[in-house]
């Protein structure tokens, strides 16, 4: 391990894998005591029963469907960015997407879950193998979300292949899984080809899919007849939704690792800045598709329309809306816009605003339209319970765990990547743009 | 094949409740304890509906509604159910397979009248309840979704009898409990599709309405009802 | 969230079990213990038998339906005169009562204020032997018997008993029902029915016709058909209740002020002089001095100072009214439930007699040669007002039986009544639960359930004689004893020398079936109403239902569960109207017509609802829950308030608040109801048991003032000044709170057109 022959330029991206600090002991346990309640709490559920949530008649749909969505939500950030900038040729992508795709990974499965932690009766769950109805939405998001968790983890696997070649060549810890998982890549220009090949097919492929577990996700929703839900605009409100919470969880998780791992000279503020303007981009964005949403039923003013809508702005939610609204609008249009606050702290305030604000946005588009439904007897309140909102922290701390995981197996931050930029980068850059520069002096005869 | 609906008159409904603790009993609904009572998980799959009070005070009435799953000829619950846990039978009742339910609520949320009702929690039943159990009606586990099914059992146990006795089924052989005890004959009852029953011949009153007919689900209970009332 | 030890055991081994999920799910997929009996024992073999509903007078006819011989089911008996198939919430939930828990299984005896299982026999002999050595003391007086029952013929062997035994103080504590009483007070007879086929306008005053009446699902079905051949319903009412919610008009007013309202409509009969000289000439000697008394204080304009009701709304109802070629102004014991309750019978009876009884009729014949004959003359009715005074009076009172009757829960002034009670030497009780009274009882005799006895429930509302059987469908489960079997052994005992025709109560009502059987009158309920020429037929002979003897009859008595008489004779009502106390300024004026209402004094309007009217709905579950259903208010005592009043006091809808009486505080959750009277707060009775049942909520009754009738001795309902205290928790107040009337109006436009 000390040999200095193994002294790499990038040795602190290896450093996580081999060096656990104490304090990283010390909040897994504390994670995986807050996961091991929240799975007390779900048998709890279990044995008593839906019961034991705050859910209720009429909204029969609360954290769990909140918390499901938001974390499908938050998945876009990884493989759809990491697609489009690797697909877009950005440079500066490269420290980034790998982070994106764990995302990616870890959430999915989180997020996955959920559904079958809302059931009444998951002990039926294979009756959807056996008796699923392909016209019932819920079996369209199942097919996408699986198609989706498909294609990102091979989408993951594959640009960690090389990486996990260095590790195994590194020797030490793990030897045996990397053997196996590096599938005896040794970078010969055939294997490095192949590897970028089946890389660029898949990240073609991977954008359709994500857009569309998206706005499937979204059809659950608008596929009903409820006020506030029975609206056109919801996929691409949805995907832009997704895509913008997606961003700002990258941009918190970069920030952390940075942070610990000391990854200051990999990720700079330039990537901060190019993914802060990303981030303001989607808030406008956002705020578009909101605005246009909200107008639209405030101005054709139907009844039952309209009760969710002022029970949203001034109704039992309305602390709910605009806090949304300040998270996912204000905040970040103030913090990015600004150059004084445009720091790497400033970006973080404006990321964490936004996933906050994006859960609330989920929060808000579920939980107003079951508390008003058309026919206005009953209507409810919700009010989660112990159950739910420790189920939401054995998530969030799943999540956290599976990155903390992650890093002490792979690095974090692709390294094969890396060196191939620091030794091709340059080259393939000026190359491209003398492409499409004009040439000085020329002058057309 | 027959399609069965029902026609309440609010002219003549005085709002009793009858049918109410009816459809409570024979359906062997479970009895929800305050505190979940309290969180809005009643169970009724026939519940009166205060709608509202017509008039101002003294020259006041109010105008309640008895609501129960509208069994729809276009139901928008069968449509979401992902393992065909509801769905509409030939003679157009719109049924449940209590064993098939996975419970995700999706019919309940997708429900434009809310008539669904979910088994959150098993409470413990009071035992002179359990005793009297209708032994015609499975008493659903918790967490799964149950809802008015115009009394399906009594059809079956009428189909069976008219089938031992060699007959066809007759009009009054099958009846929901709510419309047989209606101590005001409100409630009526019968093959929607047969030109000679009452149903058919009310479902072209001239109060006839059905709930939220813009929709679209078609309904097929209707209400009667004039404004003179 | 509460966990409980067993619960949390559970959840320690559920959870254990659990981090394997496959333990999680073998607990789900677990068949519930409480299903088990349901799913594994018995051939589940299907029978129906014919009964009667015996918790009102109605009589309705129910048909229950058996499984392996357990009755599980009761609906309505489609061949019955009375329902026709109809059958109101507390008979569907009748059946749980056989199987309630909190059941007696025997005769208790309370030894040092616990009770102790005796036998029958022990029982028994304590109970006559008390009862002989007061009356060999010779003070019968001493003994009270308070009696609540449907069954006019159990009440006629209390009243042969009392008569035998010359224990004059029988109080039929007719609580829940209609009753002769208030013609009692002024007249020598009662109307038996209101005579629909000629009746055009019927103003009802105070009486909930379709819920706790004579014969609640006939009249349900009347009062629908009388509007369809178009005529008019008028309401006295306090409260908008199912009773008023199909009727032309209604007159929000509390019984208080039922007097002035009848004496204001009778102003204008008199003044427009449309009465009926001929009726008034002949049967109402004292007509004058009332018409003076009537044009002297009762003109419009001051009816509408007395009691707030616009004078042209006392002028158009008193002209429908005098239009009416046969008017009736029906009324029963609720309108006694007042401090004015003696004048507004009198009031009303007296309205009645200006239109000649006309709506009224009566049946030629009585039905039935009962042991004690029903006119309200033949004996002064000892009232509830007369046992609390004895009661009051300490130690003057030996001993007390107590019948069918929760006396402690419906009075109000409870904590008193209470301990007077216990101080009385002996309480002999006879309920099937250890209810409020019967906790106070010395000894206990458990009586049947309603499905374990034998019982005949005659009627005349509705203008031919009914009579549903009452049969025992099971054999009863424990140790009890048919109340009215005491009464005969103790009549048998107590006065060796009394010649009684019959051994046991199911003979004496054999002997009753047998007038039916000989009379050969009327038909079994097991067949459709005969045409009038089968029963011309019939009259000379021809009977098409031949029975070979008596026990045939019977036996197809009890088996079509009935008895009735299409084709009965009837005649007009023309009783004759005679004051008691001669004809009395004093009793008409007494009592002041509005209590005063300030900001913070509120009326407290105790209603009762349909599900609950005797205050015994605690033992059916599905009652209780329902109870408040529709204002979504569960297992919980709520007070309606009119949405006025509430701003006024600015409480919001659905606020949990605090209320107080001079009895106490208690809580409630007020509702905002617009058709409530301004200043009222409308409380339901029937929560707050705390001996049997389910004990959620509070009795409003136990709050009430001990205020009452001076005659019949009934609780005043509406004449408590109440107030609300603090608000504990405000109820939404944002422009959307939900479930308060402003939504309702905003949400209800959409539908506007289709909710009528």
């Amino acid at each position: 391990m000390n040999d200095p022959q193994y002294i790499d330029e990038d040795e602190v991206l290896f450093r996580p894998i081999y060096e656990t600090s104490k304090s990283f002991y010390i909040l897994a346990a504390v994670l995986v005591v807050l996961l091991l309640f929240g799975v007390f709490m779900y048998v709890r559920q279990l044995v008593y029963g839906l019961g034991v949530t705050g859910m209720n008649e009429p909204v029969s749909w609360g954290f769990y469907i909140i918390t499901f969505v938001f974390f499908i939500g938050i998945s876009h950030a990884g493989t759809l960015i990491s697609a489009i900038l690797r697909l877009s040729k950005a440079e500066w992508r490269r420290p980034i997407t790998r982070m994106a795709e764990v995302i990616t990974g870890i959430v999915l499965i989180i997020g996955g879950i959920h559904p079958i932690i809302d059931l009444g009766r998951p002990d039926r769950i294979l009756h959807i193998f056996e008796r699923g109805r392909l016209q019932s939405p819920l079996l369209w998001d199942m097919t996408s979300i699986t198609a989706y968790f498909t294609a990102s983890t091979i989408y993951l696997y594959l640009p960690l292949i090389p990486d996990i070649a260095l590790l195994r060549d590194r020797g030490g810890k793990f030897n045996k899984l990397y053997r196996i998982l590096s599938w005896g890549y040794q970078g010969t220009e055939k294997q490095k080809h192949v590897l970028e090949r089946a890389i660029n097919i898949l990240m073609v492929m991977v954008i359709p899919i994500a857009i569309s577990v998206h706005t499937v996700i979204s059809w659950i929703f608008s596929m009903t007849l409820q006020p506030g839900w029975h609206s056109t605009i919801f996929g691409p409100y949805f995907v832009v939704g997704a895509i913008f919470s997606g961003i700002a969880a990258l941009i918190i998780v970069m920030i952390v690792f940075r942070k610990v791992f000391h990854f200051e000279d990999y990720l700079k503020q330039i990537h901060f800045n190019y993914l802060g303007t990303l981030l303001l981009v989607m808030s406008l964005l956002w705020f578009y598709f909101t605005f246009a949403e909200y107008l639209t039923t405030f101005y054709g003013h139907e009844p039952t329309e309209m009760r969710v809508f002022l029970y949203k702005f001034i109704g039992g939610y309305y602390p709910f809306f605009w806090l949304m609204v300040i998270c996912n609008f204000l905040i970040p249009l103030i913090f990015l816009t600004n150059k004084k606050l445009k720091t790497i702290p400033g970006i973080l305030v404006a990321s964490i605003a936004v996933v906050i604000g994006m859960w609330l946005e989920r929060l808000i588009i579920v939980v107003p339209s079951l508390a008003n439904p058309r026919l206005p007897y009953p209507t409810g309140m919700y009010i989660p319970s112990l159950t739910e909102v420790s189920l939401l922290v054995a998530a969030s701390s799943a999540f956290i765990l599976g990155f903390m995981g992650f890093s002490k197996l792979f690095p974090l931050i692709s390294i094969w990547e890396i060196k191939e930029g620091r030794e091709e980068s340059v080259r393939v850059v000026s190359e491209r743009l003398n492409e499409y520069l004009p040439s000085k002096g020329h002058i057309r005869k | 094949m027959p399609r069965y609906g029902m026609v309440i008159d609010l002219n003549k409904c005085n709002q009793c409740g009858a049918c109410v603790t009816a459809c409570k009993l024979e359906n062997n609904v479970q009895i929800v304890s305050k505190e979940n009572a309290d969180m809005g998980r009643a169970m009724y799959w026939m519940k009166m509906l205060d709608i509202n009070y017509e008039g101002s005070y003294p020259e006041i009435r109010p105008t309640n509604i008895p609501m129960l799953c509208q069994q729809c000829d276009e139901p928008s619950c069968t449509k979401v159910c992902p393992v065909r846990a509801t769905y509409k039978r030939d003679d157009g009742i719109v049924a449940q397979i209590y064993p098939q339910c996975i419970g995700c609520r999706y019919c309940m949320a997708n429900c434009p009248y809310t008539a669904k009702v979910f088994n959150w929690l098993k409470d413990e039943q009071p035992v002179e309840n359990e005793k009297c159990y209708n032994t015609d009606v499975s008493v659903r586990p918790k967490g799964i979704v149950e809802k008015c099914t115009f009394c399906i059992h009594r059809l079956q146990k009428a189909k069976e009898n008219a089938k031992s006795e060699h007959r066809k089924l007759e009009e009054d052989d099958y009846i929901p409990a709510c419309a047989e005890v209606c101590p005001s004959n409100a409630i009526y009852f019968g093959d929607l599709d047969d030109p000679k029953s009452q149903v058919a011949k009310l479902v072209h009153d001239y109060r006839k309405f059905t709930l939220q007919e813009e929709l679209g689900t078609k309904p097929k209970v209707y209400y009667l009802s004039a404004k003179s009332e | 969230m509460e966990i409980n030890r067993r619960e949390f055991m559970k959840l320690i081994g559920g959870s254990f079990a659990g981090l394997a999920i496959g333990g999680a799910a073998g607990t789900l997929m677990k068949i519930p213990k409480s299903m088990e009996p349901v799913l594994y024992t018995g051939p589940r073999k299907e029978s129906w038998k014919l009964t009667a509903c015996a918790n009102c007078p109605g009589g309705c006819s129910l048909k229950v339906r058996l499984i392996d011989e357990f009755p599980i089911q009761a609906f309505g008996n489609p061949l019955s005169p009375v329902n026709k198939g109809g059958i109101c919430s507390i008979g569907l939930a009748s059946v749980a009562s056989l199987y309630h828990p909190d059941r007696l299984t025997g005769p208790l005896k309370n030894v040092d204020g616990k009770f102790v299982s005796i036998t029958y026999d022990e029982a028994y002999k304590i109970l006559s032997d008390k009862l002989g050595k007061i009356l060999s003391k010779n003070n019968q007086d001493n003994i009270f018997i308070i009696a609540q029952t449907e069954s006019q013929l159990k009440a006629s062997i209390f009243k042969k008993f009392s008569d035998e035994t010359g224990i004059k103080n029988l109080v039929l504590d007719e609580f829940h029902s209609n009753s002769i009483y208030p013609y009692s007070l002024i007249s020598d007879k009662a109307p038996d029915f209101i005579d629909f086929e000629k009746c055009d306008y019927l103003l009802n005053f105070g009486s909930r016709m379709t819920e706790i009446s004579d014969n609640p699902l006939y009249f349900t079905r009347k009062i629908i058909e009388h509007r369809a051949k178009g005529y008019k319903i008028g309401v006295v009412q306090p409260k908008l209740n199912s009773s008023v919610a199909k009727t032309d008009d209604w007159v929000p007013l509390l019984p208080i002020s039922f007097a002035d309202f009848a004496l204001g409509i009778a102003y204008i009969l008199i003044k427009d002089e449309k009465y009926d000289k001929n009726f008034v000439g002949k049967y109402f000697p004292e007509f004058n001095e009332y018409k003076q008394f009537v044009l002297d204080n009762y003109y419009p304009e001051k009816v509408e100072e007395l009691i707030g009701v616009p004078a042209d709304k006392i002028l158009s109802i008193g002209r429908d009214f005098e239009k009416a070629s046969a008017p009736a102004a029906y009324f029963d014991e609720s309108l006694l439930y007042s401090t004015n309750g003696t004048k507004n019978a009198m009031a009303i009876i007296a309205l009645n007699a200006l239109k000649g009884f006309s709506g009224y009729g009566t049946l030629k014949d009585d039905l039935l040669k009962l042991e004690s004959e029903k006119n309200p003359n033949s004996k002064e009715d000892v009232t509830f007002a007369r046992f609390k005074e004895r009661v009051a009076d300490n130690g003057s009172i030996q001993a007390l039986l107590i019948s069918g009757s929760n006396i402690v829960f419906n009075s109000p002034n409870q904590e008193e009544l209470k301990k007077q009670i216990s101080s009385i030497p002996f309480v002999a009780s006879f309920s099937s639960f250890i209810d409020e009274t019967s906790v106070l009882a010395n000894l206990i005799i458990p009586d049947h359930d309603n499905f374990e006895r034998l019982d005949l429930l005659p009627g005349e509302s509705m203008g031919f004689p009914t009579i549903t059987v009452q049969q025992p469908i099971v054999t009863p489960f424990f140790n009890t004893t048919d109340t009215s079997d005491v009464f005969i052994s103790l009549m048998k005992d107590l006065k060796p020398d009394v010649k009684l025709t019959y051994q046991n109560y199911s003979d004496y009502l054999k002997q009753i079936a047998k007038q039916l059987y000989t009379n050969h009158t009327g038909i079994l309920m097991d067949q459709r109403k005969p045409t009038a020429i089968e029963n011309g037929l019939k009259k000379i002979g021809w009977d098409s239902s031949q029975f070979s003897g008596f026990d045939d009859f019977w036996d197809g008595f009890l088996e079509a569960g009935g008895w009735w008489n299409p084709y009965a004779a009837k005649e007009s009502f023309n009783p004759k109207i005679e004051f008691k106390q001669k004809f009395s300024k004093e009793l008409f004026t007494s009592g002041n017509a509005t209590t005063s209402v300030s900001k913070n004094k509120l009326r407290m309007n105790i209603f009762r609802k349909n599900f609950d009217y005797k205050g015994n709905m605690s033992i059916y579950p599905v009652l209780v829950e329902q109870f408040g259903s529709n204002w979504t208010v569960f297992y919980e005592l709520w007070a309606e308030i009119n949405p006025e009043t509430a701003q006024k006091l600015s409480v919001n809808d659905r606020s949990k608040v605090l209320l107080r009486t001079t009895s106490g505080n208690f809580p409630a959750i007020l509702i905002y109801n617009p058709s409530i009277i301004p200043g009222n707060l409308d409380i339901p009775f029937g929560l707050g048991h705390t001996n049997f049942g389910n004990n959620c909520g509070y009795n409003p009754l136990a709050y009430s003032d001990d205020l009452f009738d001076r005659k019949s001795g009934k609780p005043s309902f509406s004449e408590t000044i109440i107030e609300i205290v603090s608000v504990e928790k405000q109820g939404e107040s944002s422009p959307l709170a939900f479930n308060n009337s402003t939504d309702k109006t905003k949400v209800g436009n959409q539908d506007r057109r289709t909710y009528a």
